[in-house]
């Protein structure tokens, strides 16, 4: 067998073995609550906080356990992102989340407990060390809708949270 | 022979580089792979059609004639703007409504009209009909082009209801008449 052909053989192996390594390390992985759907508000005329000429409350919020990540095979350090991608929104309707838990596991956690705004761009939420499951999630969204003249309609978006490993 | 010799050994160089370069890109691969991941869920917000209207006192006024000062002169009526009115209307689309009012139960008394007049409509709640209605049976606008909003209850709308004598040779100063006015937040159409 010539050098050539030595070579290839040497690099297909050391390529399989590499390619193996590689999809075969454990991942790191993010999850929501198993099942969950997402958040649902809605309002009519029982809402109103006083009857004819009242409006809705300024704000409504979610259960403070409404739902919970999941951080596992994080490499060490790592960074939670949020952000929202509209389907039907309104420019005066405000979205807003917390992490309302520190969930449980050998890591660490920080920031994130006091309400932010969920914009379309990717925002810093919280970080931590190793792994951290059923880290609870709360929501709140600006109410006023007859005040600021918001039409009746359902209104939609999604929350994307990406879990990064800081490099 | 010498050329053959070296174009031979830059193909081998050329044949190693390129599978360096696919075994670092799938290297690379897996470590971006591992490096993040994301989930996603809905949040839906459903606000629903709103239609309510209410008087802050429902209580009955009295209007009356009222003698002239001088002889020769009219006989007039007496008004009232004692009345507030609140409402909240929630609309989708294009759709507006207006505030109606009429003469639902009663009469008023020969000789005389009743007049309505809304005034005081907080911005972007409506605009009032200016200079008001006559009242009859027939439900007719007082306030239009109300979309989502409310007049809060604090800033209430004001009706002042004014006694008119168009006719007074049909007066009977023993006539004496209860009448009902409503008021209907309405689709316009």
């Amino acid at each position: 067998m010539n050098r050539r052909y030595k070579y290839l053989l040497a690099s297909s192996l050391i390529f399989i073995i590499a390619v193996q390594s590689v999809y075969s390390a454990p991942k790191l992985k993010l999850t929501l609550s198993p099942g969950y759907k997402g958040w649902t508000v809605t309002v009519g005329q029982a809402d109103l906080t006083g009857g004819a000429g009242s409006d809705f409350a300024s704000e409504y919020e979610s259960p403070i356990n409404e739902t919970n990540l999941n951080i596992t095979n994080p490499s060490g350090n790592w960074r939670m992102d949020v952000r929202k991608q509209d389907l039907n929104w309104h420019a005066d309707i405000h979205l807003y989340i917390r992490r309302s838990g520190d969930g449980t596991g050998t890591g660490t956690i920080s920031g994130g407990t006091v309400y932010q705004e969920v914009t379309d761009i990717d925002t810093v939420f919280f970080s931590g060390t190793g792994d951290r499951t059923t880290i609870d999630l709360q929501f709140k969204v600006s109410g006023s809708y007859a005040s600021l003249g918001i039409p009746i309609d359902t209104y939609e978006t999604t929350i994307t949270y990406t879990v990064t490993d800081s490099l | 022979m010498r050329q053959l010799f070296r174009n031979t050994r830059r193909k081998g160089m050329r044949l190693r580089r390129n599978v360096l370069v696919v075994m670092l890109c799938v290297m690379s691969m897996g470590f971006v792979y591992a490096l993040s991941d994301n989930v996603a869920h809905g949040v839906q917000i459903n606000i629903i059609e709103v239609v309510t209207i209410d008087l802050v006192d429902a209580a009955t006024i009295t209007l009356t004639t009222v003698a002239p000062a001088a002889a020769g002169d009219p006989v007039t009526g007496t008004s009232d703007s004692t009345k507030q009115l609140r409402y909240t209307s929630l609309v989708g689309g294009v759709t507006v409504r207006a505030v109606q009012a009429s003469i639902t139960t009663g009469s008023v008394p020969a000789g005389t009209a009743l007049h309505l007049e809304a005034s005081s409509v907080p911005g972007g709640c409506g605009s009032e009909v200016v200079g008001g209605i006559t009242l009859t049976g027939v439900a007719v606008d007082i306030i239009t082009a109300i979309g989502s909003c409310n007049t809060t209850t604090a800033d209430d709308v004001m009706l002042t209801y004014t006694l008119n004598i168009p006719t007074p040779a049909l007066l009977d100063t023993t006539d004496s008449q209860l009448v009902t006015v409503t008021l209907t937040l309405t689709d316009a159409i």
